[in-house]
């Protein structure tokens, strides 16, 4: 099995994959602790449906290029729906169900309608499911990803202190002089961004359990904002990592494997707490 | 003496002459540059795939793949097209990649009538058809793989 996982690392698209599987996973658990705080666990997964719908219509566009369309698409509505839980008459978890359903449907009828390409069950399953598309990336998708991610975290660190603010109490922060709605508007930005990153890695349709898991399982562990963030990341990295060599040695699908490492690591982490509490 | 050794001689050489040319008639198993059929699925679907998109490293090397037996007749020229098919994890995307058997069968449904499991072992190629460049592996050797 070690030669066979040798042999398999030298191939240059598995090195991409893990690269890019690592630089997500670790994006994604950033963000992911201040969602599950503000209580937009589920926003992932209305962004990944909407970046579905997107991807449908630079497909029928014939964009050589679909992230052009696909991330500002994107963006906008991770704001609309950020903005969505003050002052409108649709509140948050309403609009994202809307907006996520809406766009799922939309994307699909339009790829029916239009469709490009021979397989159309086949598109259609890698963008919801990632498929094989994390082992099939450019080294032109690889440098982009990397520089996005760059950005991303380079964005967390720098505002990092008001993104704790923000999370924690928005009216307190915005009474001490923070500008709330700049800060709400950045993160959205960021989770746009990561959301159009990771379809590339477990699809459309797992994206929330990448940025949920993480998070919970170190909730479980740890109490203060910066461990918790800390300890997602790792357990990100780590699971991301574990899935993508488990699903290439057995051959599974490898975004289901990555979230079943997820499930693994939330499910090893409530039991570590059940021991101590015993102990105590 | 020296006639019985010249007799010898001549002997020797037309069995060595004889050896050589037998041993070209038998075709010698293709040394296999890279062997699909023993790797995971998850990396046999991109192997391929990267092979589709860019296929310049692969091209003269000898492949062996395992797959599905599948093949079209050209309704216009009557030509077989025979193909080994690999299915990704997800069993919703699949490559494929056609293949010119050694021993053209005398029915394309020959391999499905046993089993459409099949290993492929040949060289890949590429050649243009009304300009378009499409792959193959040429001087095939096919082999149906038991049911399991």
């Amino acid at each position: 099995m070690i030669d066979m996982l040798n042999l398999y690392l030298s191939f240059p698209y598995v090195q991409r994959a893990i690269i890019v599987g690592v630089l997500i996973a670790l994006c994604s658990s950033l963000l992911g602790v201040t969602l599950v705080l503000k209580r937009f666990s589920y926003i992932g997964d209305g962004l990944s449906h909407v970046a579905f719908g997107a991807m449908a219509v630079a497909g029928i566009l014939r964009l050589s290029n679909d992230m052009l369309l696909v991330l500002p698409i994107t963006m906008i509505s991770a704001i609309l729906l950020l903005r969505s839980g003050r002052n409108t008459r649709i509140k948050g978890d309403a609009a994202i169900a809307m907006i996520s359903v809406g766009a799922l449907a939309v994307g699909y009828l339009l790829l029916n309608l239009f469709h490009t390409s021979g397989n159309l069950s086949g598109d259609v399953c890698t963008t919801l499911f990632g498929s094989m598309s994390i082992l099939t990336l450019r080294p032109a998708e690889v440098w982009l990803c990397l520089g996005l991610s760059i950005a991303v975290m380079i964005l967390f660190f720098v505002f990092y202190n008001r993104i704790f603010a923000v999370t924690f109490d928005e009216d307190f922060a915005r009474a001490t002089g923070t500008r709330a709605d700049a800060y709400n508007l950045l993160i959205a930005t960021v989770i746009a961004v990561i959301i159009v990153m990771a379809m590339n890695l477990v699809g459309s349709l797992l994206i929330s359990a990448l940025i949920i898991f993480p998070a919970m399982a170190a909730m479980r562990l740890f109490k203060s904002f910066r461990s918790v963030t800390i300890c997602s990341a790792v357990l990100s990295v780590c699971c991301a990592l574990a899935g993508l060599l488990i699903s290439i040695l057995a051959g599974t699908p490898v975004g289901s494997t990555i979230v079943a490492a997820d499930i693994a690591a939330f499910l090893a982490c409530c039991g570590v707490v059940k021991l101590q509490r015993r102990t105590v | 003496m020296k006639k019985r050794f010249t007799v010898f001689l001549a002997l020797c050489l037309a069995l060595a002459s004889l050896s050589a040319a037998f041993a070209e008639t038998v075709s010698e198993p293709l040394q296999v540059d890279l062997d699909l059929s023993q790797m995971s699925g998850t990396i046999v679907y991109a192997e391929v795939y990267n092979l589709m998109y860019d296929p310049a490293p692969y091209l003269g090397k000898v492949l062996r793949i395992r797959g599905y037996y599948s093949f079209f007749r050209d309704p216009v020229t009557d030509s077989v097209y025979y193909a080994c098919v690999i299915p990704d994890a997800t069993a919703c995307c699949m490559q494929g990649i056609e293949f010119v058997p050694a021993e053209e069968p005398a029915d394309p449904d020959h391999y499905q009538e046993d089993s459409a499991d099949l290993t492929v072992t040949g060289r890949l190629e590429m050649y243009d058809d009304n300009g378009v460049s499409y792959l193959h592996l040429v001087n095939a050797d096919v082999q149906l793989n038991p049911e399991t």
